[in-house]
């Protein structure tokens, strides 16, 4: 049973008695076993967290959709739409936008010419003045097809078969198709449930769904309208990174604004506080003497670590957004930057001093000895070593500032733009907010463009990261 | 060339403070060119620290200095007009444990020429071939000059920062403690080594081993903790007459293992 057995107990009288030995140890052991299991459990929390974390979006991310379609494809034409030639999309076109021309130029002006906003006030303004825009000189210079025989008319004036057959010409069969499902049938989701749910509770859903057809009905006082089947749709699409945000249409809804605006700002935010985190940290580590005035600095960084960082918000807006207006214009994305800088700072300081601590003395007393002054010293020995964890803590504090809401909203990020941000001295929105905007919209569907977002901003995240590790193993990797 | 001639350094009445803590009083001691001299002693009585002050390696630790005189050269080295990175090229250091860059074997030495500004490739590396060739080390590297420093063995990383430190071209290396990390094989060659440095450099080594400091030395000086925990020099000559007749009797007690 154990080792004393064997050995004759020659215990002092200053331990405890041979039998009391044995059942400390067993008690010592059953202690050893319960954190344990203890510091076990934790773990399996932990996971089982991140697990349901990770569930929540993906069900709603993807989620069964019934689609209503404005006008029944079937009313259109004998065939079903898919059989119908190229000629007969566009007589389909022609016919159902008869009677509306301007709707139809504008179609042509935003999915055939691509033209800007301002492009499109441009040409308005010109006509007002009494002048042509012909279409030759429009479509040459977007590079796109137009029919002959209306090269010289004026582009805004064009008639319905006219702006139909400059759309045919410029869209292949799959393209032309596209846009009269889009733009004529115009479906549209009126219910979505998440992934689960149509899984497990299948009645309900038909129950749901014979309601939005009553309703439907009702509204359009239409006895036969009927909802499509529920079909699976994923809304993490590719129109979620390229377009703009429609807060009217959810399955339009695209990030992109604000992709570019949290993009811009972490790079500004990165490129302002890593030097100056770092180089705090050099001086703090290397040069400071450990003075009164150094301890004060210290204790400081130390405790503005964990300040909310709604309060840094409020001095980016004191500071940045209205002492520094000349300089930041405002509420712009440097503004935020400068603000996020500000708070990350104290992270990286941190960081990078307990990375340079670590950093062996016996490196630094061998530079010295040979003659190195102290740059050489923390240029050539300390900093390169340091540098790994110096990454991890940028890894941190990118991680916070890329998914920080409460500073931003102090400091006038907007959720409704859809201009990208041209530089740092443009209007901006971040992924964080943009996705609150969604979560708060009263469609439903919003959610689900919002579970996307955030997958989204997960994966943008974790590429940043993955270029912050790559970079540090790659330090690591020098360094040994 | 020199002012003080046969010797490489000279201390005078030299006081070493941490803070307001003396950690070496009153040393004054002559240091012969082109010979070894052992510094002994039990430990914490201050004989590193006195070694450190040679090449004012003891400024980097916060709040120490030092009064009194180390004349090299005939000058002062805590004079004012002395700039400590400059006599760290001429008095280099190899230390207790070693402590090669993370970096390859040809980069570890060429880096001391290289941050004193020499710059062109095949002096570099002719530079590399002589400091490993003095410190014996030349023969199992030089295939593999590329290979990390750290792959090294404790006692081939130990030559190799001898190397390293003979790269810059010093007058007095210090060696402080050298061959505490080190197998005995490992240590004989080192000391071989030391013996074959002592042709053209002043070497001091600090050594808690006294057969070492027997084997190896010229001089051996004696430290012992004194009033105050300072360290103080309790005797400083030939070393066959201390091991032999030493003239103080602490001396003796230490060196036959009455103490310490």
């Amino acid at each position: 049973m154990s080792v004393s057995e064997n050995t004759t107990a020659s215990t002092t009288q200053y331990l405890p008695n041979e039998e009391q030995l044995q059942k400390n140890i067993a008690r010592r052991n059953r202690q050893a076993k319960f954190w344990e299991y203890v510091f076990l459990a934790s773990i399996i929390l932990a996971i089982v967290s991140l697990l349901m974390l990770f569930f929540s979006i993906i069900r709603q991310t993807f989620s069964y959709v019934v689609v209503y379609n404005q006008v029944n494809p079937d009313t259109l034409a004998d065939k079903p739409l898919e059989e119908l030639s190229s000629d007969e999309l566009t007589a389909v076109i022609i016919t159902f936008y008869q009677s509306d021309a301007n709707d139809l130029r504008t179609l042509v002006f935003n999915e055939v010419l691509g033209l800007s906003s301002s492009d499109q006030q441009a040409i308005r303004d010109r006509e007002r003045a009494k002048e042509t825009v012909t279409v030759k000189e429009i479509a040459g210079d977007k590079n796109k097809e137009y029919p002959a025989e209306s090269a010289e008319k004026s582009i805004i004036r064009l008639t319905v078969p006219e702006y139909a057959q400059f759309i045919q010409l410029n869209f292949d069969d799959d393209a032309l198709y596209d846009f009269v499902v889009e733009y004529v049938v115009q479906p549209l989701i009126v219910g979505s449930w998440p992934l689960d749910e149509y899984l497990l509770d299948r009645d309900s859903i038909d129950a749901d769904i014979i309601q939005i057809e009553d309703q439907l009905r009702e509204i359009n006082d239409d006895p036969s309208i009927e909802v499509s089947e529920p079909k699976l749709r994923s809304w993490l699409q590719w129109h979620l990174i390229v377009d703009t945000i429609d807060l009217s249409r959810p399955e339009d809804a695209g990030l992109r604004t604000a992709i570019l605006g949290s993009l811009m700002m972490i790079s500004i935010t990165i490129l302002v506080a890593l030097p100056l985190g770092v180089g705090a940290a050099i001086y703090l580590e290397e040069y400071a003497q450990g003075g009164w005035m150094e301890r004060l600095i210290q204790t400081n960084i130390d405790n503005l670590a964990g300040v909310p960082s709604i309060i840094y918000g409020i001095l980016g807006l004191a500071l940045f957004v209205r002492i520094l207006d000349d300089i930041t214009q405002g509420r712009t994305i440097l503004s935020a930057a400068l603000t996020m800088a500000l708070l990350i700072l104290p992270v990286i300081i941190i960081n990078a001093q307990e990375a340079i601590r670590s950093v062996p003395d016996s490196l630094r007393q061998a530079s010295y000895g040979i003659g190195s002054t102290k740059w050489q010293t923390v240029w050539n020995h300390v900093l390169p070593n340091a540098m790994p964890g110096i990454l991890t803590g940028t890894i941190l504090a990118i991680s916070r500032a890329f998914g920080e809401t409460a500073v931003l909203v102090v400091v006038g990020s907007i959720t409704r733009i859809t201009v990208d941000p041209s530089g740092p001295l443009s209007r901006y929105t971040v992924l964080p907010l943009q996705i609150y905007a969604l979560i708060t919209q009263p469609q439903a569907q919003f959610r689900n463009v919002a579970a996307a977002g955030i997958l989204l901003l997960l994966a943008i995240l974790l590429s940043l990261n993955a270029a912050a590790v790559i970079l540090r193993n790659r330090f690591s990797k020098r360094a040994v | 060339m020199t002012s003080n001639g046969k010797y490489a350094l000279e201390a005078r009445n030299l006081n070493i403070f941490y803070g307001n803590f003396r950690a070496v009083r009153n040393v004054s001691m002559q240091i012969e060119s082109n010979k070894i001299t052992a510094l002994i002693g039990p430990s914490g009585c201050g004989k590193s620290t006195l070694l450190r002050s040679f090449n004012r390696m003891n400024d980097l630790v916060l709040g120490s200095h030092a009064e009194g005189e180390i004349l090299y050269r005939g000058q002062n080295l805590y004079g004012n007009n002395v700039d400590p990175v400059e006599v760290r090229r001429r008095i280099g250091m190899v230390f207790q444990k070693p402590n090669p860059f993370p970096k390859s074997i040809f980069d570890n030495i060429a880096y001391g020429p290289r941050i004193l500004g020499q710059r062109n490739k095949k002096i570099l590396a002719e530079i590399v071939e002589k400091s490993l060739r003095q410190a014996a080390l030349w023969d199992d590297v030089k295939d593999n000059l590329k290979k990390s420093g750290l792959a090294l063995s404790g006692g081939q990383q130990q030559r190799l920062c001898i190397a390293r430190t003979l790269a810059v071209e010093p007058e007095i290396i210090l060696m402080d403690e050298p061959c505490s990390a080190l197998d005995p094989i490992a240590t004989l060659r080192i000391e071989e080594l030391m013996r074959e440095l002592k042709e053209n450099y002043t070497i001091i080594i600090v050594t808690h081993n006294m057969q070492q400091a027997a084997r190896v030395s010229d001089y051996t000086a004696f430290m012992l903790m004194g009033q105050e925990r300072a360290g103080e020099l309790i005797e400083f000559n030939q070393t066959d007459r201390i091991f032999t007749q030493p003239a103080d009797s602490r001396t003796e007690d230490y060196i036959t293992g009455r103490f310490g």
